[in-house]
């Protein structure tokens, strides 16, 4: 058991060739893992004993030291090194009772002496428990690092010492009783430091400079931290920082250890957070499949009517996917040959209007019907006559606008008519059905591009084009404190003035494309509304949307592409594009 | 980016020593780990705790969620309200965000108060100065029946209240408010309208009673 104590006889000559305060001071000494360790009294005593001894042997451990190995058996497991509790010294126990021994150096205190040797020392306040320091007060080594403005412990020095019952009394500060060489043998002691160290994050570089103050707010050189190799994270002593890149969310513990100027070991754990990555966290869970007004979770279309060129995708957003809930948006698009007139028609149901995938849809069908049929045949020519005198006479221009004012506002009164029925069926209110509607209708004729708009809640329609240049076809419904938006209702249709305000037209040059799109979309792409008009924005968002334009499956190009990852933004997402 | 900022108000009052306050304790670690994995509470919710006994402090201002560390709570002293109504209108002052036309702001902050016992001071200064700020969703919750559900009315109508200031019932509330920070990040993500009440909140568990 003593293997490693006092290994030479030259060792233990120099401990004890120790002033008598110190070795007095000594037997108050770390010993947390004190068990069956004889006293140096007692040894001392063998020594004399057995001068041809080769190397002392163990004495059998007095009854005394049982209570307190008891003791000490709790406080092991919290991670110090079993084999260091044989090489503590002195136990302050055996003082009394090796108090007889003669000493056999003249440095040795007389054992007499010692026992009554109470230096009046007050002790320091301490946690209750009498031996090792572990066994103080365990929420204080909370895991967390404490940031509290005050604290809640009357803390022991970084110093600590176990109380040993049955001590005289010793001051706190220990003095190394031991050289050097038996440092290293010290068990370390738990001890409690001021610090804290940031959260990691998962794939993220973590470098973090490790400053730590013990409890007197002395900075302290960390030796080592114990950190397990499998988190990705290890500590580099020469800088005191921790660095790496953890992979797995969770807690890593890391074991502080320093020694004090003295030289003595302590060591403090302390649990490092490492956040998953959000991306990580999202659920993808199917709609049920026996709700009312199922709908796939995505939806794609292209149009090739030469020259005209439509593609529209839609996808359900991460949040819907994350909770089970349906896609609320939906898409109209259609290009007739014949007439040379193209429709463009993009929804948005509202989040918490539970049957809003369904206003969403018939908005976008009954919009979409009324139009073909005021855009087509006989009226389609019409049309196409007057855009061809639109240079001529403000009479041409105006005559078209009166006919799609009135197209649009027959189409709302249809769709709004439409989910009044539907609620009705069920019974439920109308406002189960909420939803945005954006529609554009083009035409291009020559060298230019006409279009109309007529625009409902958020998302945003525009004629893109040149490089450099876009037309926004109107603006968005919805405050600055927004979270509220304007859905397709009655309301919206009686007042006359404002919804006038939603119909634009334009007859442009060098139009490249027309889009459309939810704000599952454009809010990610245009952090503001002001954004919105900025044609460098647009100009990014032509070239990230372009190439997928010149692909096999411009629809399913699209559609991938409304994957992308954008912190929160996790709406659905729907864009219909025509170029 | 717009944030939706989270402030809890806590008791730590001589009355909460024990195991009121060490419920609190493990509510609030539970907490915290559960929004850690919440992807949208990760990417929305910022969250700060005030506690008040013989004076009202900040232990932990409004950081996000991914940097969010539990600090350290302890109870003894009084039960200063009034000081942490006041200073909540401060902290909303300097960390909320008001939209502008060229950043859209801060969602307007839920708090949630937890109290056992009567306030020691003089709370309707402090309210008053509260009132001056629009909050997204107030819950008040009167633990036990040191606290006065009808008091705590006359700071938000929004209020509930557990039988007894016991773990059984505080693990039941910081759940319920864990949840509602949960469901708030998603409904904003949505774009939905700020929180008005109790009514856009999950249903409190059978611990927590809503005080009509």
């Amino acid at each position: 058991m003593q293997k490693h104590v006092y290994a030479s006889s030259s060792q233990l000559t120099t401990a004890i060739c120790l002033p008598i305060s110190r070795l007095l001071i000594d037997q108050v000494r770390i010993s947390t893992q004190m068990t069956n360790k004889p006293s140096l009294f007692s040894r001392a005593a063998f020594w004399r004993k057995n001068e041809d001894a080769s190397e002392p042997e163990s004495n059998t451990p007095p009854q005394q030291e049982q209570t307190p190995a008891r003791q000490d058996q709790a406080p092991i497991k919290q991670g110090q090194l079993p084999i260091e509790r044989e090489q503590v010294l002195p136990k302050q126990e055996q003082a009394p009772q090796s108090s007889s021994a003669p000493a056999p150096v003249n440095c040795n205190p007389s054992p007499a002496q010692s026992a009554d040797a109470k230096p009046p020392i007050p002790q320091p306040a301490r946690p209750s428990a009498p031996t090792g320091p572990t066994a103080s007060t365990p929420p204080n080594l909370s895991p967390s690092p404490s940031l509290a403005p005050k604290s809640p412990f009357a803390a022991p020095t970084a110093q600590t010492t176990p109380q040993v019952p049955k001590a005289p009394q010793a001051p706190q500060s220990p003095q190394p009783i031991a050289t050097p060489p038996h440092n290293q043998s010290q068990a370390p002691v738990l001890a409690k430091l001021q610090l804290s160290l940031p959260n990691a994050k998962v794939n993220q570089e973590y470098l973090e400079a490790v400053t730590a103050l013990d409890t007197n707010g002395h900075a302290i050189a960390i030796d080592d931290i114990e950190i397990d190799a499998a988190c990705g994270l290890s500590f580099d002593p020469k800088s005191s920082h921790i660095q790496g890149l953890p992979i797995t969310a969770g807690t890593v513990s890391l074991k502080i250890k320093w020694t004090n100027s003295k030289g003595q070991p302590f060591f403090y754990t302390l649990n490092l957070i490492v956040i998953a990555d959000p991306k990580s966290l999202w659920n993808n869970i199917e709609p049920p499949a026996s709700a009312p007004y199922f709908k796939k979770n995505t939806d794609s279309l292209f149009i090739s009517e030469h020259p005209v060129r439509i593609a529209a995708a839609s996808r359900r957003g991460r949040s819907h996917e994350h909770n089970g809930s349906f896609r609320d948006d939906d898409f109209f698009i259609h290009a007739d040959s014949a007439s040379g007139w193209s429709t463009l028609i993009v929804a948005d149901g509202a989040g918490s209007a539970r049957f809003s995938r369904r206003g969403s849809e018939i908005a976008t069908t009954e919009f979409g019907a009324l139009i073909l049929a005021a855009t087509t045949g006989d009226l389609g020519t019409e049309l196409t006559n007057q855009l061809e005198r639109w240079d001529e006479s403000s009479d041409a221009q105006k005559s078209i606008s009166a006919h799609f004012q009135k197209l649009f506002q027959e189409a709302s009164v249809a769709a709004i008519k439409k989910i009044d029925a539907e609620a009705q069926s069920i019974p439920t209110s109308a406002k189960d059905y909420s939803t945005t509607l954006l529609v554009a209708v083009t035409k291009r004729l020559k060298t230019r591009t006409f279009i109309v708009a007529f625009w409902v809640g958020d998302g945003v329609i525009a004629a893109y084009g040149p490089s450099g240049k876009v037309r926004v076809m109107g603006q968005p419904d919805g405050g600055e404190h927004a979270g509220q938006t304007v859905f397709l209702d009655a309301r919206v249709v009686m007042d006359g003035p404002s919804f006038f305000k939603r119909i634009k037209m334009g007859f442009f040059s060098d139009i490249t494309s027309v889009m459309l799109m939810t704000d599952g979309v454009s809010d990610p792409k245009f952090e503001t509304d002001s954004e919105l008009s900025d044609p460098s924005k647009w100009d990014a968002l032509w070239s990230e949307i372009s190439p997928l334009l010149f692909t096999q499956s411009p629809e399913q190009a699209l559609l991938d592409w409304l994957e992308f990852y954008s912190p929160k933004h996790h709406d659905d997402r729907t864009i219909a594009v025509l170029w | 980016m717009r944030r939706l900022p989270v402030y809890l108000l806590l008791d730590t009052s001589g009355s909460m020593h024990g195991e009121p306050i060490e419920a609190v304790k493990v509510g609030l670690d539970t907490l915290v780990s559960a929004l850690r994995q919440d992807p949208q509470a990760l990417e929305s919710a910022y969250l700060s705790v005030i506690t008040f006994d013989s004076a009202a402090q900040v232990l932990a201002p409004l950081t996000e969620m991914g940097a969010f560390q539990v600090p350290t709570i302890e109870a003894n002293g009084t039960t200063e309200l009034g000081a942490a109504l006041s200073l909540l209108a401060d902290r909303i002052q300097i960390e909320v965000t008001k939209s502008t036309p060229e950043a859209k702001g801060d969602w307007k902050p839920l708090v949630f108060l937890f109290t056992d016992g009567m306030p020691t001071d003089n709370w309707q200064t402090g309210l008053a100065e509260l009132k001056k700020f629009t909050l997204g969703t107030f819950v008040a919750c009167a633990a036990g029946h040191g606290a006065d559900s009808a008091l705590l009315k006359q700071i938000t109508p929004d209020v509930v209240s557990l039988d007894a200031a016991d773990a059984k019932a505080i693990s039941a509330y910081f759940k319920w408010i864990s949840s509602s920070i949960s469901a708030r990040s998603q409904s904003v993500e949505k774009g939905q309208k700020d929180s008005g009440g109790l009514s856009e909140l999950p249903p409190p568990p059978a611990e927590v009673n809503v005080v009509l």
